[in-house]
């Protein structure tokens, strides 16, 4: 093949800026750059129409945009993306082989570069992050095959490019692996393609290769796989001992961490495979990842934890929590479930609270009743990844009525203390005030009974507005029975209210998703533009208005965690699990990338700008998008919301 | 009078000295499509050169970019791309504008291999530059170096020639600003990419897609066929 000349280079420079193309090697990808043609579009244009059989080309725009709309029974076209410099379109006839599913027409002059079908295919087969890619649903315009979020989120990970950091360890700790968890493994003579396809439906990012009585022979990993395969050093139907490595680095069951942890770096691997004796010459039990090591640290939050507890001196908390954030940012990079970080920062938080009361009622003696102090809002969900503001409450026992405003004093004045100590920790005043240090929301059991009783019964604007904070309340200390004595007074009135479930649903779909992204803008479903996404209002609050008017419709109570009420929703509902699943997928996805802008730009994260992301993000929250806007067509037909006015 | 001079042409007998693609050329040139040839079937080879200066006795061609197209799409797949030894070439000016420099041209091939791979890549396309008549000009030097006696008689647009003509139907030609149609105030005027510019193959590229660009123009212009676009 003769060399690329500067034409065809400046293509593949061009290409090579954007996936899925900068994830083609080098060499392949300027085979695919000499043959792509370039087309004009004058403004209007249409490239291709709904229906159509599929080109021979896939398209990449150059410049300018173009519109992808779909045919309806109105008559007006619905707007379904708008592609710009860099994004793929028109895949259909790459991966489903079909006519065309949307109409492309250029919004402006374009240039449009017609990537050939024949010569992307085999790249497609041989390049698992490509096929990701497609799956994952990132060109414009799909869904090609059903994409998933998982996908989108698998793709996500494994298409970024963040390094991850240095891990702190706690090197003292014995690991210990779970060996019931089942061992991906193959015999030395299995196929390099069935190999694949194995890790690929276990997800798992190794094989073992073993012999007849289970010994390891070697370790086949997804690295080997991308280095070897997709380079073409072999062919994907040699037996897997061609590529594997080996011989395979051992270890003892449960070793200390600091062991586990030299001899990976000593051999420069990320697998250990466990055996009975450590030896190579005994039956494997297990893998231990680099993985592993970073989840086994959740020793390390509990190393703060007691610190938290432990310490005599208040004004030591701030530089705690602090170091909390340290954890948290790399807990992001490593990828670490969501759940799994919002539960040990839900710990930490708690924990200060506690210590703040405990404090606070030293300062201020005994307190004179039982009472119990309640988290709100996301935080009272268990979701608050960042140091947000604090929403928070305060609920005492019914006795003693005559002396009622002498105990609101005294609870008051803890709120305060509490509500100092916080700030001082870095969580905001509530702008709103909604805070225990506010008479207004420090109240015995009687007055909170009055309040949900007026919200529910006459669920006026405002009502609604306090459902989103209120309804989402969780005990953190003092009397847990207050708490749990008004959740059952609640779950009692809202039975009983007909009415109530509808409006809370009308309120859950106030805002609809946006579209997509384009250049540096947001498009809305109408079409126009806005220049920042304010991620929480017009995604995330969405899912959790949602969650919660679903799971209190199937009558689940005490649940409020966003991804534990889609779960639940996915069991009682299994008609509509698979949208559930999706819906919690996309709320971890936001959750990520909330925390990571906020962490990025020292702020709440809420507001996104586009300019700040770069194609693989906007293509993941891009597909987010759908099941917010899918959810909340349920919730539509569910409560009949058409009639509601 | 355009057809007569393309039918005069194809009646002038060909040298029977010639190197072998000059008769390859010949032959071809006789196949030229129709002047009715619709242009969304229309073959162009838009090309550029690089030249050691502005004169075209004296001064000789130091590379040549171009690629085709074809069905209204720019073939990536379908460039030439060479760079011409030209022995004692002054330095000029121009070596400054092209990066060219005399060490770079020692990589190149000889003046008589790149008039025949140039002469065999564009066949009987339709030829489109900027100032297309100069290059075509300076090519035909270095034919007549290589003791052609024929010239490129293909059809030819000059894409600074259609933007006036498009732009302007009825303007008086005095007025005419020539920085206005240059390659650099075309692109910028229709929003075409131009980085990468100066060298044969990226200004080739650049006029391609104007070339483009052009033709969509000319089609609101009720210009449909080859013979309508040429004429101008």
């Amino acid at each position: 093949m003769k060399p690329s000349n500067v034409i065809q280079e400046r293509v593949h420079e061009f290409l090579n800026t954007y996936p899925p193309f900068n994830l083609i090697e080098p060499e392949k990808l300027r085979q695919l750059a000499r043959q792509v043609r370039v087309l004009y579009l004058e403004p209007e244009q249409v490239l291709f129409s709904q229906d159509d059989p599929a080109h021979e080309h896939f398209y990449v725009v150059r410049q300018g945009s173009v519109r992808l709309e779909q045919k309806t029974e109105g008559g007006n076209p619905k707007l379904l993306d708008v592609c710009d410099e860099g994004d793929v379109f028109g895949v259909r006839a790459l991966i489903a082989k079909k006519n065309y599913s949307s109409t492309a027409t250029s919004a402006e002059e374009s240039l449009v570069y017609a990537i050939p079908i024949e010569a992307f295919e085999p790249i497609l087969t041989e390049n698992p992050q490509v096929a990701l890619y497609f799956a994952a649903g990132f060109a414009a315009g799909q869904p090609v095959r059903n994409p998933t979020l998982r996908d989108a989120q698998r793709a996500r990970v494994g298409l970024s490019t963040i390094a991850p950091s240095s891990i702190p360890l706690h090197l003292e700790d014995a690991l210990k692996i779970d060996t019931a968890k089942s061992i991906v493994a193959c015999p030395p003579d299995t196929s390099i393609r069935l190999a694949a396809q194995m890790m690929s439906d276990k997800d798992s990012s190794f094989m073992m290769v073993v012999d007849g009585e289970a010994r390891p022979l070697g370790i086949l990993t997804d690295t080997d796989l991308r280095r070897q395969v997709v380079a073409g050093h072999v062919a994907i139907d040699d037996p897997v001992e061609v590529i594997m490595s080996s011989p395979v680095i051992t270890t003892v069951p449960n070793p200390p961490m600091a062991d586990a942890l030299i001899n990976m770096i000593r051999n420069k691997v990320k697998h250990l495979c466990v055996t009975t004796d450590g030896t190579v010459n005994s039956k494997v039990l297990g893998v231990l990842t680099e993985h592993d090591l970073l989840l086994a640290q959740g020793n390390n939050p509990a190393v703060l934890i007691s610190e938290i507890r432990q310490t005599r001196d208040i004004s030591s908390l701030p530089a705690i929590r602090d170091r909390a954030e340290e954890l948290l940012l790399k807990y992001l990079e490593q990828e670490v479930s969501i759940s799994f970080i919002a539960n040990i920062i839900t710990e930490i938080n708690d924990a200060i609270i506690v210590r703040a009361l405990q404090h606070a009622e030293k300062e201020l003696g005994e307190p004179p009743l039982h009472y119990c102090w309640l988290s709100l809002g996301s935080e009272g969900r268990e979701e608050q990844l960042l140091r947000t503001d604090q929403d928070n409450a305060l609920v005492f026992e019914d006795k003693n009525a005559a002396l009622e405003k002498e105990h609101q004093a005294y609870f008051l004045k803890l709120g305060a203390i509490v509500r100092d100590i916080l700030v001082q920790c870095g969580f905001e005043k509530c702008p709103a005030d909604m805070m225990a240090s506010n008479p207004k929301w420090c109240q015995p059991l009687h007055t909170w009974k009055q309040y949900f009783y007026n919200w529910i019964h006459e669920p006026t604007e405002e009502a609604l507005m306090h459902t989103s904070i209120f309804y989402d309340y969780r005990p953190v200390y003092g009397d847990f029975s207050l708490s749990h004595q008004l959740t059952d007074y609640i779950y009692e009135n809202i039975q009983q209210e007909r009415i109530f479930l509808p409006f809370l649903a009308k309120h859950a779909l106030q805002s609809p998703p946006p579209l997509s992204f384009f250049r540096n803008f947001i498009v809305e479903r109408g079409g126009e533009h806005k220049n920042e996404f304010d991620i929480k209002l017009r995604a995330m609050t969405p899912l959790v208005d949602a969650a919660r008017v679903l799971t209190l419709d199937n009558r689940v109570a005490g649940e409020n965690n966003t991804f534990k009420r889609f779960e639940k929703l996915a069991e009682l509902e299994p008609q509509n699990a698979e949208l559930y699943r999706e819906a919690a997928m996309a709320y971890e996805i936001m959750m990520r990338f909330r925390a990571l802008s906020g962490l990025r730009n020292k702020n709440s994260g809420r507001y996104l700008n586009p300019n700040q992301l770069n194609k693989l993000e906007r293509q993941t929250l891009r597909s987010t998008f759908k099941p917010i806007s899918d959810i909340q067509e349920l919730l539509q037909v569910r409560f009949q919301l058409n009639y509601l006015g | 009078m355009e057809w007569l001079k393309e039918f005069i042409n194809q009646l002038q007998p060909v040298d029977k000295n010639a190197p072998a693609f000059w008769h390859r050329y010949s032959t071809t040139l006789k196949e030229q499509p129709s002047r009715d040839t619709p242009l969304s079937e229309a073959e162009f080879v838009v090309f550029d050169t690089e030249t050691t200066g502005l004169d075209q006795r004296r001064d000789k061609v130091l590379s040549i970019g171009a690629i085709k197209v074809r069905g209204m799409q720019v073939l990536v797949s379908d460039t030439f791309e060479c760079l011409v030894q030209q022995e004692g070439a002054p330095a000029t000016k121009s070596a400054e504008v092209h990066g060219l420099l005399s060490s770079q041209l020692q990589g190149g091939i000889t003046e008589r291999e790149a008039a025949e791979d140039f002469v065999d890549f564009v066949g009987n396309a339709v030829l489109v530059g900027q100032h297309v008549a100069f290059d075509i000009g300076m090519i035909n030097q270095m034919l007549k170096r290589q003791g052609i006696s024929g010239k490129l008689r293909n059809r030819s647009v000059d894409t600074a020639h259609l933007a006036i003509r498009l732009e302007r139907r009825h303007a008086d030609s005095h007025t005419l600003k020539t920085a206005e149609y240059s390659l650099d105030a075309l692109c910028e005027r229709y929003n075409l990419p131009t980085d990468d510019r100066h060298t044969a193959s990226g200004d080739a590229f650049a006029t391609a897609l104007l070339l483009l660009k052009l033709l969509s123009l000319a089609k609101k212009r009720g210009i449909t066929t080859v013979g309508e676009l040429v004429k101008g």
